[in-house]
């Protein structure tokens, strides 16, 4: 590899501790990094997305960077192209500390974000969003000419066989990539940060990128490279940093690196049982759901599980594996181009919300502020809103039976707040989460699906609403569990279904599997 | 644990209990808010002239808005339902309502309330049907729903007004029950009934939950598309009802009648303290809304303020309350002192104009 000869560390060096930086001065590189994180640390409401983390990119090379969902790749990523301003720590380029004021000021200083949702806007030319925010101009008007001959030279330069007056949304994702590069470019880039650029391209595409990857590496840029398919890193970086929950575990040259070295110091997080149900039936019990050949083209295929009653069942994946898509499929939120959804022995024909909740399915989204809750309505209110019916005598709310109800349910999962006429709006998280598990409690549905229950959840809030999925299974209902944190799904679940790309890929009890195991079948690596 | 539970919980306790009671504040201020700004508009009213606070004035200018009351409650459950709702068409349906309520004169006063009633329902399920499965903006519907209604009350009538004579029509207009002229009666019952309905029943609490959060209302099983429709729906119908007591004050149905009330409407709403964005806001913050519209016009007109100048008057009103009501952009202050640019360039065109020409 290229950059290789830049590279002093030794393969195979040891484990460094946690967050220690690597200083400029043990390297003996005559020359700065390009960009250096030193003691990076963020937190949000109180969920510490990185810890003292510290990092080195430098010219010439290709830094990879890799960890499980929830790791605090794309926290890093975004201190780094200026999103987010880290709550201390520096940021070096060339040796010298700075701020980055937003992603513009990022931007002029060189460092450029190619995110995997690529904001750009379809309707305009592939050279007006090359120069996007710099348009040449002469006489206070649009330079065309300048546009156009200087959007040709930097597509050459990248071999991109693309017309630049050709509207931007014609082209596949592979070119609008190119031009997320292409902006980087002619802003006088140096430092390319992509996160996961080959998920949504074909191997012809991802060769094409690679190539133009060294092309920029041999012009002297730094990449930062995040991907979840680890057999592209070994092949393209000169460096790897894995992190594990905000911290840095590991950073090593990337040669001779094996995927499954990668894998061991992603995982290794300690696994806590949160509660037992000794003598819990395995597999006998009534299945209160059975999914079959669920397929939702282009998303997921042929999706098939059961959830038996009491049981709790963990959906384990990478994010985009399509798991929210399935529990919104059964949820009705989506149409599915087949399959059936059987719920406790009867043939369910969920087309809607409404249908599933009907049915005995509800659903606690993924979003709880933009699906979950209505937030300048009361805790009262939010959760009633299913069972608003059942609360009136004709088309009157019997408020007083309404306060009564809510209250208590908000008492048995300890929702803290004045009283329950307070506006869900003004509650933590935790408590808003209380709020939209409350909101189904009374209906005693056959089917809870929980996507990612503790997103953002401090952690005695979590422990909190362990005990109450506990308490749902013992009750005699099913639990399907969504969780990006393994060790969440391995702490909770009788079983563990794993999806990757849109394929359930394997279904294992969650005592007699490790977070290792899990995360290989979700990667699709070591399965040779 | 507790400590570093409790600091995670809100960005600082400080910070949570200040945005608290400024919520609280700002949540009484939205519920009552315009009521001191009418107070404010009748305290004046008094002070500058001796019969606008008498009882035959009052009553005459409560008569007059009944029509744009019922346009205004209809608006403020199309707006309150969230999704960029607003129904543009209210004023033209008024008209076709009577139009065609006048059409069907012959069949008596059964005959005609029924007929206009279900000239504004028709239209209402029109813009409802337009919103809702054919997912058209609502904006663009009610617009072309406004036209057309325009275009159906000129051909229905040839665009000469209909001479209506219906036994006990006029009693709508110029009856009294307990002393209260009809009109005023059924605005108040409206109101009434409106207020009832957002605050006390399972399609008010709906109502909000749809405006306040689409998806988290479907998520809870609530039918948007079914209570979309029914807005769009109510508020044809109270066109239609509009459409005869217009009928009734005037003794003929008029193919322009009803021009630009939609915006009167919009603007009682919005004075009201409702914001177009949805989720927010009550029937009665809307019969304020009307009230202090009517009074200030009515004031002018006392006044002997000519009728162009009270237009630009009036407009100044709603952009001055509305600005003042701005929520969820800090306290009064703030809102004044980022309404300060806003008024500098209207007190400049108005020195322009007074001075130049």
């Amino acid at each position: 590899m290229a950059g290789d000869a830049m590279n002093p560390m030794a393969p195979g060096t040891p484990k460094r501790e946690h967050g220690v930086p690597v200083g400029p001065g043990e390297r003996g590189a005559a020359r700065p990094p390009l960009l250096s994180l030193r003691g990076i640390t963020k937190s949000f409401t109180g969920v510490t997305a990185l810890s003292q983390v510290g990092l080195d990119v430098r010219e010439g090379t290709v830094h990879a960077l890799v960890g499980e969902n929830g790791a605090g790749k794309s926290t890093l990523m975004k201190v780094m192209a200026g999103v987010l301003q880290p709550d201390s720590g520096t940021i070096e380029i060339h040796g010298a500390a700075v701020r980055l004021h937003g992603p513009a000021d990022a931007r002029r200083r060189g460092i450029s974000l190619v995110p995997q949702e690529l904001s750009l806007m379809p309707h305009l030319s592939v050279a007006e969003n090359i120069y996007l925010g710099c348009l040449p101009r002469r006489a206070g008007l649009v330079n065309r000419r300048a546009l156009l001959r200087g959007a040709r030279q930097v597509l050459e330069r990248l071999g991109a066989n693309v017309s630049p007056t050709s509207l931007l949304g014609e082209h596949g994702p592979a070119v609008q990539q190119l031009v997320m590069i292409a902006r980087g470019i002619v802003l006088g880039g140096k430092v390319y940060i992509l996160d996961e650029p080959t998920a949504a391209l074909t191997d012809p595409e991802i060769e094409r990128l690679f190539a133009v990857l060294r092309e920029l590496q041999s012009a002297g840029a730094a990449l930062v490279y995040v991907s979840h398919r680890l057999n592209e890193i070994t092949g393209l970086a000169d460096e790897v940093t894995v992190l594990r929950d905000g911290h840095v575990v590991q950073h090593r040259a990337a040669s001779g690196v094996t995927e499954d070295e990668l894998v061991r110091a992603m995982v290794g997080r300690s696994v806590e049982r949160f509660f037992d149900r000794p003598g819990k039936p395995q597999g006998d019990s009534q299945p209160v759901l059975t999914v079959s050949g669920l397929t939702r083209r282009g998303v997921f295929e042929d999706v098939g599980f059961t959830v038996g009653a009491g049981e709790v069942v963990g959906l384990a994946g990478l994010v985009g594996a399509g798991r929210t898509e399935v529990a919104r499929a059964i949820f009705g939120a989506d149409p599915v181009n087949v399959g059936e959804i059987t719920v406790r022995g009867r043939r369910a024909r969920v087309r809607s919300p409404r249908d599933a909740i009907a049915a005995g399915i509800v659903l606690v989204p993924e979003e709880r502020k933009t699906q979950g809750l209505i937030l300048n309505l009361s805790i009262s209110d939010n959760i009633a809103l299913p069972h608003l019916r059942s609360f009136a005598r004709g088309p009157f709310m019997r408020t007083r039976r309404l306060r009564d109800h809510t209250k208590q349910a908000s008492e048995r999962l300890r929702v803290k707040a004045r009283s329950v006429s307070t506006a869900v709006g003004t509650l933590s998280g935790g408590n808003q989460q209380k709020v939209v598990l409350a909101r189904w409690l009374t209906r005693q549905p056959a089917l809870y699906i929980l996507d990612e229950p503790t997103r953002g959840i401090d952690v005695e809030v979590k422990s909190e609403i362990y005990r109450e999925i506990g308490r749902l299974a013992d009750q005699g209902a099913g639990v399907l569990v969504i969780s990006s944190e393994l060790p969440e799904l391995l702490g909770i679940c009788d079983r563990i279904l794993v999806m990757r790309q849109g394929r359930l890929v394997g279904a294992v009890p969650a005592h007699a599997v490790t977070e290792h195991e899990i995360l290989e079948m979700a990667m699709g690596t070591g399965m040779s | 644990m507790t400590t570093t539970a409790d600091s995670g919980v809100q960005s600082g306790p400080k910070a949570g209990g200040r945005s608290d009671t400024m919520r609280r504040a700002r949540s009484v201020f939205a519920n009552s808010g315009m009521i001191p700004a009418l107070v404010l508009v009748i305290g004046i009213g008094a002070m500058l002239s001796p019969v606008f606070l008498t009882a035959p004035n009052l009553a005459n200018v409560l008569r007059i808005s009944a029509v744009v009351g019922l346009l205004a409650i209809g608006q403020t459950l199309v707006i309150l339902a969230g999704g960029g709702g607003i129904d543009l068409s209210v004023g033209s349906v008024t008209a076709a309502a009577g139009v065609v309520g006048a059409l069907y004169q012959g069949y008596g006063l059964a005959g005609t309330i029924i007929a206009a009633l279900a000239t504004g329902a028709f239209f209402g399920l029109v813009n409802g049907l337009g919103v809702t499965t054919a997912r058209l903006q609502p904006f663009i519907v009610t617009l072309a729903t406004l036209t057309i209604a325009r275009g159906v009350s000129f051909q229905l009538s040839n665009a000469t007004p209909i001479y209506v004579s219906v036994p006990g029509l006029d009693y709508l207009a110029t009856g009294a029950i307990l002393g209260i002229p009809v009109p005023i009666v059924i605005l108040g019952v409206a109101l009434l009934v409106g207020q009832l309905v957002l605050s006390r029943t399972v399609y008010g609490r709906k109502l909000y939950a749809v405006g306040g959060n689409e998806e988290a209302a479907y998520f809870s099983g609530i039918n948007v598309n079914r209570l979309r429709l029914s807005v769009y729906m109510i508020s044809g119908l109270l066109a239609g009802l509009a459409g005869v007591l217009a009928t009734a004050r005037l003794s003929t149905a008029d193919a322009n009648f009803g021009t630009g009330y939609e915006l009167a409407a919009i603007a009682a709403v919005v004075v009201g303290g409702a914001p177009l964005t949805g989720g927010r806001g009550s029937i009665l913050g809307t019969g304020v809304g009307v009230l202090i519209i009517a009074l200030f016009e009515n004031l002018l007109n006392l006044l002997n303020v000519n009728p162009w100048t009270q237009l630009m008057v009036t407009g100044l009103i709603v952009i001055v309350v509305v600005a003042l009501n701005r929520k969820g952009e800090g306290g009064p202050d703030r809102r004044i002192w980022k309404g300060l640019p806003l008024y500098a360039v209207l007190v400049a065109g108005a020195l322009l104009l007074f001075f130049v020409l």
